[in-house]
């Protein structure tokens, strides 16, 4: 148990970070991001001993976080992302510096993509290996790299179109 | 006008971080599996104390018409299919073999699993009421050839009450099951259209 417990905080440390930058991408939501990485996690404990030989650990976790995303539709009740991130915007103006409200500028682009997009851009943005991200996206590496420059081109442009406001 | 390494720069200077520490996430665990196992237990028990009066009223109460013993056996049949329904939903959700899987094919499962609870939840349940309903309607045949016929009357009147209730909460309950499913099936469909490589 004790191994376990060791084992288990090891791959939080090293994961935490990315795995709610990727919840937080696909529901531009703090709060919902901090429930999905946890409910994330949460699975990651119950299958830890599927991962003990597993040398790809982050892929799996990836996979898990993805697929954990998805199915939050299961479970949506929430004010739809575009006002929700208005909001957080308009609330938190003044306690935000410049450089946290291009972040949040940047966090809000992102959930005006297509749901597969921005499990995609924040996986690149994190600078996750392409090779990596077609394993858990499920895309063939070629189809991958056609994707991420279109979603590229798309996100630049919705940031510019916004900054310009 | 930025580009995307500007982006990409924005990206890395983020102060966002998580809210929770792995401390948290296991005293959830802990939490959310008793809670889960809880409420697992107490529906079984329900059902097994259930099957366990039904079994009893059979083997020590002298039915005298067979049609007794079809409703008792149609009720104990009801209960067991209830626990067995449970439990296979219990080890599909908790096996989490589907995490694993792609994306586009956990879509699909979750789409097959959101049809199913559907046609359990319809289907499935109108036929689950409908054997209880005979049930008890086989049972009612001895009570009228034994009790007093204000009893008999009585417990029919009670018994088809009590079905009126079930079957107009059953309604309103189906209702909203079968939009809300309806809508996560289309949703889903949406994103196995996203996802198709």
């Amino acid at each position: 148990m004790v191994n376990k417990e060791a084992f288990f905080k090891e791959i939080f440390q090293a994961n935490s970070k990315k795995i709610f930058h990727l919840c937080y991408g696909y529901t531009g939501d703090d709060d919902a991001a901090n429930d999905l990485m946890q409910e994330t996690f949460m699975k990651v404990w119950q299958n830890l001993d599927k991962f003990r030989n597993q040398a790809m650990i982050s892929t799996w976790i990836y996979r898990i976080a993805v697929n954990t995303c998805l199915s939050w539709l299961r479970v949506e009740k929430r004010q739809a992302k575009d006002e929700l991130t208005d909001n957080i915007i308009e609330n938190k103006r003044e306690e935000l510096s410049e450089k946290n409200e291009q972040v949040a500028l940047l966090y809000k682009c992102i959930s005006q993509l297509e749901e597969n997009e921005r499990i995609i851009i924040t996986m690149v943005l994190d600078e996750v290996p392409y090779a990596e991200i077609a394993e858990i996206s499920g895309v063939s590496e070629g189809n991958l790299r056609v994707k991420i420059h279109r979603i590229k081109h798309k996100l630049t442009e919705i940031y510019n179109r916004y900054e310009r406001l | 006008m930025k580009d995307f390494d500007a982006l990409k720069n924005i990206w890395h200077g983020q102060a966002a971080l998580p809210k929770l520490s792995y401390d948290d996430i296991l005293k959830e665990v802990r939490k959310s599996k008793s809670a889960f196992a809880n409420k697992l237990l107490i529906e079984t028990l329900g059902m097994a104390v259930a099957i366990v009066m039904f079994t009893l009223i059979w083997a020590y109460k002298p039915f005298l018409m067979w049609t007794s013993h079809l409703s008792l056996a149609i009720f104990i049949l009801c209960c067991l299919y209830y626990i067995f329904v449970q439990f296979r939903d219990y080890r599909t959700i908790s096996s989490g073999e589907s995490l694993f899987h792609k994306p586009d094919e956990y879509i699909a499962y979750l789409k097959n699993y959101r049809r199913s609870r559907l046609i359990l939840n319809t289907r499935k349940y109108t036929v689950y009421s409908l054997f209880i309903g005979i049930a008890f309607a086989l049972y009612f045949i001895e009570v009228y050839f034994v009790a007093p016929l204000w009893q008999t009357i009585a417990g029919i009147v009670f018994t088809i009450g009590w079905f009126a209730v079930c079957a107009y909460l059953m309604r309103i309950y189906i209702r909203k099951e079968q939009n809300k499913l309806g809508e996560i099936i289309s949703k889903l469909e949406k994103l196995e259209h996203q996802f198709a490589d």
